[in-house]
Formats: C-alpha cells, sequence, structure tokens
C-alpha cells in the first residue's frame, strides 16, 4: 500500500482517511489513479482532485453510511466505488453490531480491491455466474450457520468475523497463529482466481504439478482434515496448516501470502524502510525494498526483502506486546508454490 | 531489546527461545551480560555460555514447567533467576488452562525485567525479606472472591484471565481500548511501584504533582467516577491515554507504561539497523542513540513517531491492528519527559527509600 501526501498541506495522509489529519482537508481515493487525493467544492456537489488535472468526482453512495472514501465519476450520480460494487447482499442493518460489523470488512474489502486493481486482475468472467461478488451474511436463530467460502464468483462472509473478540476466540481454538479479515478476504478471492485463472486458462495441469491433485474429494479431505489435523512435518512444504486440507486450499493460502507479502513490502517501500542489523555479518539479513512489490522481476527478490522484514517487524511488534506481524515461516517449497502464484498474476 | 545471534550457526535468536530453531542448541538468558547464549551443558543442571565457557550457571527452577529460559550463577544457591524470584502466589498449576496462561504472563512479565535490569532500577525481591521490594500475585478470580489487576506496595496481582487472549480482547472493547496486552499490564503495574520508589522515596513528590497534579485526590472516588462518567472531555490534549485521566496515579503509571514501550521497541529497531525514509513530507527516523539511555525524550521521538507511523501502516497491510494506535500531544511528552528524568537521573544517583507511601492502585 502506497502512502500518499496531502496535495494542501504536504503531510502523510494514509489509505483509510477521509480527512487530513494536519490541516483537516477532505480526502478521496482516485480508483482510476489509485490515488488518495486532497478535494475541493465543485458545482452540483462535486469535488475536484487536488493536484489531479481537473475532473469533477462524485463521493460513493455508501459515503455517508459507511465511510467509505472511494469516488465515482462526476458522471454517475448516486453510483457505488469500484468496491462497494462488489456487494450482492450485506447484512440487516438495523440490527444491532451489523453496521459496525459490515464497516470494517468493507475496510479489509477495500484494501482487497486495491491489490486486485494494482495487480491488473480481472473481477469479471465470461463464465456463467463469473464475476466477482460478495455476500456478507448473519447467522440467524434457527438456521445453519453462515460458512464463511467461495462458489462460482460469490464471495459468502460470516459478519460475525467483524467482532474481533469472537475472531480471536475462532483463533486460538482452531489453533491458527492469524486471522484476521483482510486475511480472510484475501484468501477466498484466492479460490476465485483459481477458477479464473488456472481452470479457465488451462493450467490446471501446471498447477496440479505444484500444488497436488485437486480432483480428490473436498467434502472427504475437509473431514478427514477437521479429524486428524495437519498431517506431521507439513511445516516444511505448505505455509499454513490449513493449506494440507486439499489442493485448492494450499493454492488460497499460498494465493493469501503472496497479497501479504507484496502489499506489505509496497507499505515498507513507500516508507523507505530499511533492514540492517548490527550483530549480524550477512546481507541474506539486510532488506531494502528497491523495486515495485507489486510487480517484482521474481519471487526471489521478494522473498529476500520479506524475510529479514518480517524478522524485525515481529520483533517489534513482541517489544510492545502485540501479536507477530507475520507468524509463519517460507521454506523451499512454499517458495516454490509462491513461485507458481507469481507468473500467474504477473502473466508469464 | 538487544538481538543475539546463535554463536553455533548465525540464526538470529528470539528473547522467548530455549533452543535455537535453526540448529537446536540449547539456549539460556544470562542477566548479568543481557544476553541470549548458547549454552554447553555440563552435570545436574549446571550450563556455561559456549563464547565465555569459564562461568557455570544454573537453569531456573521454572525452567519446565514455566518454560523459563533465564539463568542463575551457580554460587548465589538460588533456586529461581531474577524474574521468577519474584513471585509469592501463582495459580492452582494442577489446572491446565491455568499453566498455559502462566507461561504467556512469566512471558511479559520477563519482558519487564528486562527492562528494569537495562534502566538499572532496583528490583529487590519481597520474597527474600526486602520491605521496598516488588512481588507478584497471579491469580485466578474463585466464585467468593474476584481478583483484581493492580499493585499495592510492590505487590502487582494479575488476574490470570488476562492471558486468555480472547477474554482480553473481549475487556478491551467493552472498555474502548485501543490496545491492551500483558506486557502492557506489567509495565503499567511496575509504573505505581516506581512511583513510590522514585518520587516518594526519591522526595520528588512536589516536582511529580506540578506534572501529573494532586495525587491526595480520593482515588477510589476518582476511579468510580471515571468509571461512572467515562473519560474526561479533551483527555486526548493532555494525557497519553484515557484512563491516565482517572487520577494522577494512573497518569503517572500510563505515562511510565509508554516510556518503556517507546525504548524497548526503539532499541528492538536500533538492534534491526532499522530506518524509515518516506520523503515527500514525511520524517525520517534513524536510531543513533541508545534508547536505554538516551540523553533527553526528544531525541527518543524524533525516531518513535516517524518510526510508529511506518510500522502500523505495515501492520494494517497485513490486516493486524496498529502497534502503537495512539497519539502524544505536547503536554503527555512533558510528562514523558519527567519520567526520563526519573529513571535516568543527570547525577546517576537516587535516593534512599523511606518506606510505605500510600494504598492500593487498580
Amino acid at each position: 500500500m502506497k502512502i500518499f501526501a496531502c496535495q494542501n498541506c504536504g503531510q502523510l495522509v494514509h489509505f483509510e482517511n477521509t480527512g487530513c489529519m494536519t490541516c483537516g482537508a477532505p480526502l478521496g481515493f482516485l480508483p482510476a489513479t489509485l490515488t488518495l487525493s486532497a478535494l475541493a467544492p465543485a458545482k452540483n456537489g462535486g469535488q475536484i482532485a487536488l493536484g489531479g488535472p481537473g475532473e469533477i468526482w462524485l463521493a460513493c453512495a455508501n459515503a455517508e453510511i459507511l465511510g467509505c472514501n472511494w469516488m465515482v465519476p462526476a458522471g454517475d450520480p448516486g453510483g457505488y466505488c469500484p468496491s462497494c460494487a462488489l456487494d450482492n447482499t450485506i447484512p440487516d442493518l438495523d440490527v444491532a453490531g451489523n453496521l459496525e460489523g459490515w464497516r470494517a470488512i468493507e475496510i479489509a474489502k477495500r484494501r482487497l480491491v486495491y491489490a486486485l486493481m494494482r495487480l491488473n486482475l480481472p473481477m469479471t468472467s465470461a463464465a456463467a455466474d463469473g464475476n466477482l461478488r460478495f455476500d456478507f451474511l448473519a447467522d440467524m436463530p434457527g438456521a445453519d450457520p453462515v460458512l464463511t467460502g467461495h462458489d462460482g464468483g460469490l464471495i459468502t462472509l460470516n459478519i460475525a468475523e467483524a467482532d474481533s473478540t469472537e475472531r480471536e476466540r475462532r483463533r486460538a481454538s482452531l489453533g491458527e497463529p492469524y486471522r484476521t479479515l483482510l486475511g480472510h478476504l484475501r484468501h477466498e478471492v484466492g479460490h476465485y482466481y483459481w477458477d479464473l485463472l488456472v481452470r479457465d486458462a488451462g493450467r490446471i495441469g501446471d498447477s496440479r504439478a505444484v500444488f497436488g491433485d485437486e480432483s480428490v474429494d473436498y467434502g472427504a479431505a475437509m473431514t478427514a482434515y477437521y479429524e486428524n489435523g495437519p498431517p506431521p512435518g507439513w511445516q516444511q512444504s505448505h505455509v499454513s496448516a490449513y493449506a494440507t486440507m486439499h489442493p485448492w486450499e494450499d493454492f488460497a493460502e499460498t494465493w493469501t501470502h503472496y497479497l501479504h507479502m507484496i502489499d506489505t513490502l509496497d507499505t515498507a517501500a513507500s516508507f523507505g524502510m530499511a533492514i540492517n542489523p548490527v550483530v549480524v555479518d550477512d546481507p541474506a539479513a539486510n532488506a531494502h525494498v528497491g523495486f515495485d512489490p507489486y510487480h517484482a522481476p521474481d519471487v526471489d527478490r521478494l522473498v529476500e526483502a520479506w524475510r529479514p522484514l518480517t524478522v524485525a517487524l515481529n520483533s517489534m511488534n513482541r517489544s510492545m506486546g502485540q501479536p507477530d506481524l507475520y507468524p509463519y515461516a517460507l521454506n523451499p517449497p512454499v517458495v516454490e508454490k509462491l513461485r507458481f502464484i507469481h507468473a500467474l498474476v504477473q502473466g508469464s | 531489546m538487544k538481538l543475539s545471534i546463535c554463536p553455533t550457526c548465525g540464526q538470529l535468536l528470539q528473547f522467548e527461545s530455549a533452543s535455537c530453531r535453526r540448529c537446536a542448541a540449547p539456549l539460556g538468558f544470562i542477566p548479568g551480560n543481557m544476553e541470549l547464549s548458547a549454552l554447553i551443558p555440563r552435570f545436574g543442571g549446571v550450563v556455561s555460555p559456549k563464547t565465555r565457557p569459564e562461568e557455570e550457571w544454573h537453569t531456573c527452577g521454572n525452567a519446565g514447567k514455566a518454560g523459563c529460559n533465564w539463568l542463575v550463577p551457580v554460587e548465589t544457591h538460588e533456586p529461581y533467576c531474577v524474574a521468577c524470584r519474584l513471585n509469592r502466589n501463582v495459580a492452582d498449576l494442577s489446572d491446565p488452562a491455568h499453566l498455559e496462561k502462566w507461561r504467556a504472563i512469566e512471558c511479559a512479565k520477563r519482558r519487564l525485567i528486562y527492562s528494569l535490569l537495562r534502566l538499572g532500577l532496583p528490583i529487590a525481591s519481597q520474597t527474600d525479606g526486602t520491605q521496598r521490594g516488588l512481588a507478584f500475585d497471579f491469580r485466578a478470580s474463585t466464585k467468593d472472591e474476584q481478583v483484581f489487576t493492580g499493585h499495592a506496595n510492590g505487590l502487582i496481582t494479575i488476574n490470570i484471565s488476562e492471558a486468555c487472549s480472547a477474554e482480553r480482547e473481549r475487556q478491551r472493547v467493552a472498555l474502548g481500548e485501543p490496545y491492551r496486552t500483558l506486557v502492557g499490564h506489567m509495565r503499567h503495574e511496575a509504573g505505581h511501584f516506581y512511583w513510590d520508589l522514585l518520587v516518594w522515596d526519591g522526595g520528588r513528590i512536589g516536582e511529580c504533582r506540578a506534572i501529573f497534579g494532586d495525587e491526595t485526590e480520593d482515588y477510589g472516588e476518582a476511579l468510580k467516577r471515571h468509571y461512572a462518567r467515562g473519560p474526561r472531555e479533551g483527555w486526548e490534549s493532555s494525557y497519553v491515554s484515557s484512563y491516565a485521566g482517572a487520577h494522577p496515579w494512573e497518569d503517572f503509571a500510563e505515562t511510565w507504561t509508554h516510556y518503556l514501550h517507546i525504548v524497548d521497541t526503539l532499541d528492538t529497531a536500533a538492534t534491526f539497523g532499522l530506518t524509515v525514509d518516506p520523503g515527500r513530507g514525511g520524517a525520517r527516523a534513524a536510531i543513533e542513540i541508545d534508547p536505554y539511555d538516551a540523553p533527553d525524550i526528544d531525541s527518543l521521538l524524533a525516531a518513535w513517531l516517524p518510526l510508529t507511523a511506518a510500522v502500523n501502516a505495515l501492520n494494517r497491510s497485513m490486516g493486524q491492528p496498529d502497534l502503537y494506535p495512539f497519539d502524544l500531544a505536547p503536554l503527555a511528552v512533558a510528562k514523558l519527559a519527567f519520567i526520563h528524568d526519573l529513571v535516568l537521573p543527570a547525577s546517576g544517583e537516587r535516593a534512599p527509600a523511606k518506606g510505605p507511601a500510600r494504598a492500593a492502585a487498580g
């Protein structure tokens, strides 16, 4: 994620900001250029992006209710931004807590959509029901619980996951090192891109060689995983325990880590962050992101920067008593899986 | 927090580790030189640091069940390390859930003690008979008794339910706090103890009052008011947190906590040689001081503010909460400056202990 500078006062502003923390100028995110811009009022309720060529923008139709800070072109009054436009079902906002949960989910979703746009990934497909869309659903009394998952472009997320206490309870009871809204969205969209970039692109054979045979029964694999847990030594070959459940999950988990890595490295690059541990005389312990992580030349460059960066940031989070930023290790077979995702995403 | 590297294989070592992740060498933390060392096992639990084989240490009596990786000098005939020796009451460990929580609490406590040792602060144990010492109770609430986390005359009590991350998150949300961790609790409660030692015994009550306000205000009433009416309006412009506005003692303990947050996290950044240089109006940060022995508060904050802006943004890229979800108003910085002068007095001398100062604080 890039950091941005307020065109009005020059201070740093962040992706989520709706106003500059220094000068108070209103801010809006321009999906066309993927930039956050200070805004000045224009005719008919429109806004001019400062520093832009002078087009008029309107707030997303969800600006008021959600605090969405993305903008839509002046020719689309009442329209939704490219992130909010993907919503198929939202929870009943008359139920206490649902609005807060939905807001938290949309903040994470805008980060996801930002990444997909930076990568120029398609969000529509000619296949039946092949457009990316979202159902955010709440459990209802007497009904089956809402299962988070993906099916034919439709991503379902149980909004209970937006409650940080409930999420932490689930994380601890499942023995996961990491569970976040952004992680859920990155994971589920990985299933969508398996459909688009692997299945529909005729690359099932290549994918099978890397992740294993996905034609094995998914339901049986899931039952076996929840009964027996991951196989011993899974850390050598899989990025997470859940990735061992089925080749589709392995793909989606590895995909998630690819997005974790490139977006977090992009933030580090944007801040000009460098690591050079004083006690270690090994260049592999140093990190400086001197390339565009969203369009890295190869996965090795990403991993070479990612490893020392995450070791340092995990330690800093521990100094504050917080959980590790990235509680995982990338072993060589996992790097090979990331290499496959990298080639797929970069279209090579 | 300084980093160590494994002398056998060169792997960077984590403070909590009891063995090297790469080469499996046994590790122990030596409170003397504040270093995690690879060990040579000798006989009967005695070990020597690989880099100084002539020294003899033994593992802490809590090495097994608490996973403590600190070492004890053989000649002291003490069963426990300098951190574990401070324990008074520990919850019933025959309950496996208690054991797991206790291990997490001890990890956080070792981080606290590490900082206190680095700062050269006195940490005598009440269990050795030192009246003006520290002691810890880690207890579980029962049907008949609710355990409150707090401090009284050197005794720090932690309700072990705080070690359950889901319960801690529930409390954080219910209290509207941006941050709640075990390390934060430890640093906060220790802040009350060092108020007794460095402000009361140190004869600096007048100066402290001028900065934090009159602590003779009824503490129980002040807390009741805080919980009934919520934070005082405009607290952001003079306090590090809303809880700091409850009473001058809490203001001191909260500010103390932030001082330890800043010093230890900057020390980690310094060890990793971490620098930020965002360009375009963003401030640079490179840590060219020893954060545990900084010349002044401004030198710490000159690095802290740009560094936390960057790391908060990196945490968000992973979907994680901010590293440091706080803003420091100028008045809060003046309070941090007082803590800095208290912890690192220019003369290097501290006044001797006087005696019990006051009642309990939460």
